[in-house]
């Protein structure tokens, strides 16, 4: 079951990270006559029944699926026929193609804000629940001031003082940057409850009078209590993080058209002409649903299997 | 003119005979939804179109404009007439009209509301309506029932300035208007009881947040109607919500359905009527401010660069792909629906990336090897067209010109703002290169334009607010537009603004691209329904609207 | 312990001036103004649009605004919206009373939820159960509650069993108009609380469970009602305070999507509104009301902590 998890994570980072390899067509590549078309048709078995290599019929002709049809592209069908796994959109732009380029950022992104907050949230929160004192109530209620920023508006902000044009990485590193800063809190003030209470257990007041440091107390004592924690947090945060950009988009501070995100094709899902006309979607939105719950599942597992270790 | 209103009771009376048209029926509450909460109820100050829609129902203006026929219609006014001039207006009110609260209506009324529309401390938008060429226009009693408008010059729409403006009760506003508060009056917590219109409806309740509910005006000066007793808008932020609460039987009607929903109705037996192209433009301008230090910019001045991009736009695409089919291609601003004002003759084309290269070349543009287009000077022609991201159309817009001028080897960024944040960069920092717009055209008649098109006007959006005319052509238009305010003759003004759309089509300042038809749609038990073009797109004749039990649907709705 | 209470409720009172001086500066470095839109109109003059822009004071600089704002503050005055012409407090008062209506339900039905089931899974009678009950959490967890919204308001549209939005009937409240009107979006924000509450619940619970007193207190013989009620949860609560502490300062924040998407007259659709729209008192006001909610509540999470923990309790 591990090994499998493990399997099914690295070939779906792979797939993701390697997008442009794998999608059968550019995230913005235009077909504007087969727009909104349902998925293609592929067929494995000849007109007699057998089993064959796959292809696809266009013009009443069969174009066989090819493997390699040109340098650093995997799957392709030649001209006038297509391979749209799922259908295309208003533009005539491959679905299949378009949720393989938003994977790639949305699990960037997600992972990379999960990181950030988690590791700012445990820094503040060991340090307040140990230390105590000054430094606990100044970062308690410095959590609560980041908890009530006003995100929307410190977005609008940043953005109207960035360039017009961002880029992709300048997108990219305003989602982590605000999903980040709205993420630590949360974590921070579960950590410092455990700090709390773990250090006024006896044992390490019992440690303490052997001559124990800090250091040593923490790392041997309180931090297998914390990692559990921590790894639960990230099984919650990580799916949030990953679609922050659905929140985003729907309240109009998306990064928008043209490029693939996943928060914007799941938002698309909104309108009830998208839902009844396009499959694709569909498709897409379960997909989405496998691979945060194929993540999440993973980190939940390994907080289960944190405690195993330290308490078996 | 009571001639004109014969001719409209007879239509009707015809309408309501026709075959297959249920016979009127009294009673009943017709559903509506407004995309946001009206801000205020005071006619004065109303700046939204939620709150527009709401006072148009409560209130009544003296001179309309009918939406179907465009052409004026009495309300409260029974005549009117003109002197030879053009420069004097006598009006003559109706007797025996009363305000929703019984309160009778006389030439006092008229003469407050001008005072308080006119009153600076009332911050009525509606006020530069009543300013012709820098002075107000003066209203004189002659008596109860008579009252004259005096304007400093003639003016060309002057019948169209009463369309709108609400008449007031003195009675009720007199004394905030005196204490200097009246913009502050009639708001959405001021008691039923201390606001009163002459409109065929009157307040009845208002729920924060869920709706608004408007009842019978007994008072109304057209006998036996409103046949309706009661008309709901409920609070339904955008359009798919407006659809599910449509679909699921709670409202009557939906305006400026979008195109993309309209499978989705049809699909279930639902009724949506397409009333022909909006005066909506939508269109693409380059930054021609001198301000903007952008690089590249030099392009945008050069006319054979705009014709370019013009020509390589794909207009007959966007109809189809962004509006399905349900939308107009446009050459200059003014729809070619707009039939008293659009040009003949005047036809977007196809798109043409070949005269587009065409136009290119002439201006010294060159493409590299990779087809790639370069200026004069070696440099990528590489810009970002800027889009609101509040308008899905405008935005998929973007994204096929995107893509038209990528033929063309321009390589071309969309970025999509929010849209006060794109609003702050065209009209006050100017920091952008290109962007996408959509703007009304009032009630398509030029003057409802001249911010757009004088060079001084705040939305003369690719060069706003100018000291001066900064090219020849500008200049020319400024001419034009001063001309045509003042002329009577209905021709000669046409010529004046066919002028203006050649010099439009030649110069391009702005690209118009498309105007999306009206789509209303409606449940089977709303009779009576107009849809128009024109703003206020379908509640407009709610006096003589009326609902039925519809079929089938015997279950209370909700 | 009074003074340090005490202390506590002053900390709060400075953060609060704190963030809405943040909220504040964002919002005036914010691009645009109220009247943009109407700036839009063609048919609007710059001038009008200047003086309207005086009335409210918007052309005056920020310290200046921002002085007067808290002087009113002081006086118990959240101040006027732009947008309505009307004092915020009028507008905020329905609109928070609907949005508690509909977190409150979420709330209460979220944890009564997530503690039940999360104490039975971690008792770890049924394994079965308890994977079944991980793996839907899991997959609720993974699914944005847009998509879960929009699903059933598309099913309420299509099959009209509910109403796909709104709060009241035609003719006004009534308890099972209410309800009927409730039931889809607290349904939503329950589903997407309650993951999140389950697992800390489970995991709470079945770590004080492994602690060795509570082993030597079965070896005891403890009776088992006496070994939860008072070992087991008491041990399992001081994440779980920290937690309802975060819950209850959400109560207004959390349903904006939701609300939304229902058109549940609540806070949720004005604050998006005012947001856009550059109405800024009554956005401050919605901010400053959710903020003293976020405190309120973070501040109840420590005064149950010190109740329910001595050790805390002696820390302090």
């Amino acid at each position: 079951m591990n090994r499998l998890l493990t399997v099914a994570i690295i070939a779906a980072c792979v797939l993701f990270s390697l997008a442009p390899v794998f999608a059968p067509y550019d995230q913005n590549e235009q077909h504007r006559e087969e727009a909104n078309r349902p998925p293609t048709r592929v067929e494995f078995r000849t007109a007699a029944g057998a089993p064959g290599w796959p292809f696809v019929t266009a013009n009443g002709r069969q174009f066989p699926v090819r493997l390699f049809p040109r340098m650093r592209h995997v799957l392709g069908v030649p001209e006038p026929a297509h391979l749209f796994l799922f259908g295309t959109d208003e533009y005539g732009r491959d679905i299949f193609s378009r949720f393989l380029y938003g994977g790639r950022r949305s699990l960037l992104a997600g992972l990379l804000a999960a990181l950030v907050a988690i590791v700012i949230g445990f820094t503040a929160g060991a340090a307040a629940g140990f230390k105590g004192g000054w430094l606990d109530s100044a970062t308690m209620r410095c959590s609560e001031l980041f908890l009530s920023l006003p995100l929307v508006y410190l977005l609008l902000a940043i953005r109207a003082l960035m360039p017009l044009q961002v880029g992709e990485v300048g997108a990219i590193a305003l989602v982590v940057a605000a999903a980040a800063v709205a993420g630590w809190p949360r974590p921070a003030r579960l950590v410092r409850g455990v700090f709390l209470s773990a250090k006024e257990r006896p044992y390490i007041a019992v440690a303490r009078s052997l001559g124990a440091t800090d250091a040593y107390l923490i790392s041997r004592h309180i931090l297998p209590q914390v990692r559990r924690l921590l790894w639960t947090q990230a099984a919650t945060l990580l799916p949030q993080f990953m679609l922050v950009d659905v929140t985003l988009t729907f309240l109009g501070l998306g990064e928008g058209e043209p490029n693939a995100t996943w928060g914007g094709m799941l938002t698309s899902l909104r309108h009830f002409s998208v839902l009844e006309s396009h499959p694709g979607y569909w498709f897409e939105a379960s997909l989405i649903g496998v691979v945060l719950f194929l993540f999440q599942f993973a980190a939940d597992r390994h907080a289960r299997n944190v405690v195993r270790t330290t308490i078996g | 003119m009571s001639g004109n209103r014969l001719a409209l009771c007879l239509f009707l009376g015809l309408r309501a005979l026709a075959p297959g048209e249920a016979p009127v029926q009294r009673g009943g509450t017709l559903v509506a939804a407004l995309r946001a909460e009206p801000k205020t109820l005071n006619p004065l100050t109303s700046l939204d179109s939620p709150s527009r829609e709401v006072i148009g129902r409560m209130n009544a203006d003296l001179i309309s404009t009918d939406r179907v026929t465009q052409s004026p219609v009495p309300v409260l006014a029974e005549s009117w007439s003109v002197s030879a001039d053009g420069k004097h207006y006598t009006v003559n009110l109706r007797q025996h009209v009363r305000f929703s609260d019984g309160q009778p209506f006389d030439a006092d009324d008229v003469l407050f509301s001008f005072q308080a529309y006119l009153d600076e401390r009332s911050h009525s938008p509606q006020r530069d309506l009543l300013i012709i060429d820098g002075s107000p226009i003066q209203v004189r009693k002659l008596d109860s029932f008579r009252v004259r408008f005096d304007l400093p010059t003639p003016y060309a729409t002057a019948i169209r300035i009463f369309d709108g403006l609400a008449m007031l009760p003195k009675h009720l506003l007199e004394k905030s208007f005196e204490e200097g508060s009246v913009s502050k009056a009639w708001t959405l917590s001021t008691p039923n009881k201390d606001i009163a219109g002459l409109g065929p409806f009157r307040l009845k309740e208002y729920r924060p947040g869920d709706r608004l509910v408007l009842e019978r005006n007994p008072f109304y000066l057209k006998t036996g109607q409103p046949y309706l007793s009661e008309i709901a808008f409920l609070f339904v932020g955008d359009e798919d919500a407006q659809l599910a609460r449509f679909l699921s039987g709670e409202t009557d009607l939906m305006n400026r359905v979008s195109a993309r929903n309209v499978p989705v109705l049809r699909s279930r037996g639902m009724t949506v009527e397409d009333v022909g192209p909006s005066l909506e433009y939508n269109f693409l301008f380059f930054n021609l401010t001198s301000q903007a230090a952008m690089p590249g910019k030099e392009w945008f001045e050069k006319r054979a660069f705009r014709q370019a991009v013009s020509a390589a736009i794909d207009r007959q695409s966007i109809v189809k792909l962004v509006y399905f089919g349900l939308a107009t291609p446009l050459a200059t601003h003014v729809a070619p629906s707009n039939r008293r004002w659009a040009a003949p003759g005047m036809s977007a084309g196809t798109a043409s990336p070949a005269k587009a290269r065409e136009f290119l070349r002439s201006a010294g543009f060159k493409w590299d090897s990779e087809g790639l287009l370069m200026d004069g000077s070696g440099r990528q022609v590489e810009f970002t067209i800027l889009t609101s991201s509040s308008n899905a159309e405008r935005t998929s817009m973007a994204t096929l010109i995107q893509d038209d001028l990528k033929k063309i080897g321009m390589t071309v960024h969309v970025v999509s703002l929010e849209f006060r944040s794109m609003v702050d960069r065209i009209l006050k920092t100017h920091e952008y290169e290109a962007a996408i717009l959509g703007l009304g055209a009032g009630d398509g008649d030029p003057n409802s334009e001249m911010n757009v098109w004088l060079s001084s006007g705040s939305m003369h959006v690719w060069n706003p607010q100018q000291e001066k005319p900064a090219t020849p052509w500008e200049a020319e238009i400024d001419v034009l537009m001063h001309k045509q305010e003042v002329e009577i003759d209905f021709d000669a003004r046409r010529r004046l603004y066919l002028r203006l759309q050649q010099i439009e089509a030649e110069q391009l300042p702005i690209i118009s691209l498309v105007s999306p038809h009206v789509l209303v749609a409606r449940s089977a038990r709303v009779h009576n329904l107009r849809p128009s073009i024109l703003d206020h797109y379908t509640l407009w004749n709610a006096d003589e609207l009326f609902v039925t039990p519809a079929a089938g649907q015997s279950e209370p709705r909700r | 312990m009074l003074a340090r209470g005490l202390y506590r409720v002053f900390q709060s009172a400075g953060l609060l001036l704190l963030i809405s001086s943040l909220w504040f500066l964002a919002l005036s470095l914010a691009p645009g103004d109220y009247f943009d839109e109407a700036r839009l109109n063609p048919s609007t003059s710059a001038e009008t649009i200047a003086k309207l822009r005086d009335t409210y004071g918007l052309s005056q600089p920020l310290p200046i605004r921002y002085g007067r704002w808290l002087r009113s503050l002081a006086h118990g005055d959240l101040g006027e919206s732009i947008a309505y012409n009307q004092p915020v407090s009028k507008l905020l008062a329905p609109r928070i009373r609907n949005t508690l209506l509909l977190t409150g339900t979420a709330l209460t039905l979220s944890w009564t939820l997530a503690l039940a089931l999360g104490v039975w899974a971690a008792a770890g009678r049924n394994r079965l159960a308890d994977q079944a009950l991980r793996g839907i959490s899991g997959v609720l967890l993974a699914t944005p509650e847009l998509v879960v919204a929009t699903l059933l308001v598309y099913w309420a549209a299509t099959t009209g069993r509910l109403p796909a939005g709104g709060m009241m009937g035609e003719h006004g409240g009534g308890f099972r108009e209410l309800a009927i009107h409730l039931a889809l979006p607290a349904i939503v924000l329950t589903a997407m609380a309650f993951p999140v509450l389950f697992r800390h619940v489970r995991l709470a619970v079945s770590e004080s469970l492994h602690e060795p007193f509570i082993r030597a207190a079965v070896a005891l013989g403890i009776s088992p009602a006496r070994l939860w009620w008072q070992y087991i949860l008491p041990a399992a609560a001081n994440p779980l305070l920290s937690l309802f502490g975060l819950s209850l300062a959400t109560l207004l924040s959390s349903s904006l999507v939701v609300e939304v998407i229902f058109g549940w007259p609540g806070l949720g659709p004005l604050f998006l509104e005012s947001l856009f729209a550059r109405d800024t008192y009554l956005l401050l006001a919605a901010v400053v009301l959710s903020s003293l909610f976020l405190l309120a509540g973070n501040l109840c999470a420590d005064f149950l902590l010190l109740w329910n923990d001595p050790r805390i309790r002696k820390a302090g």
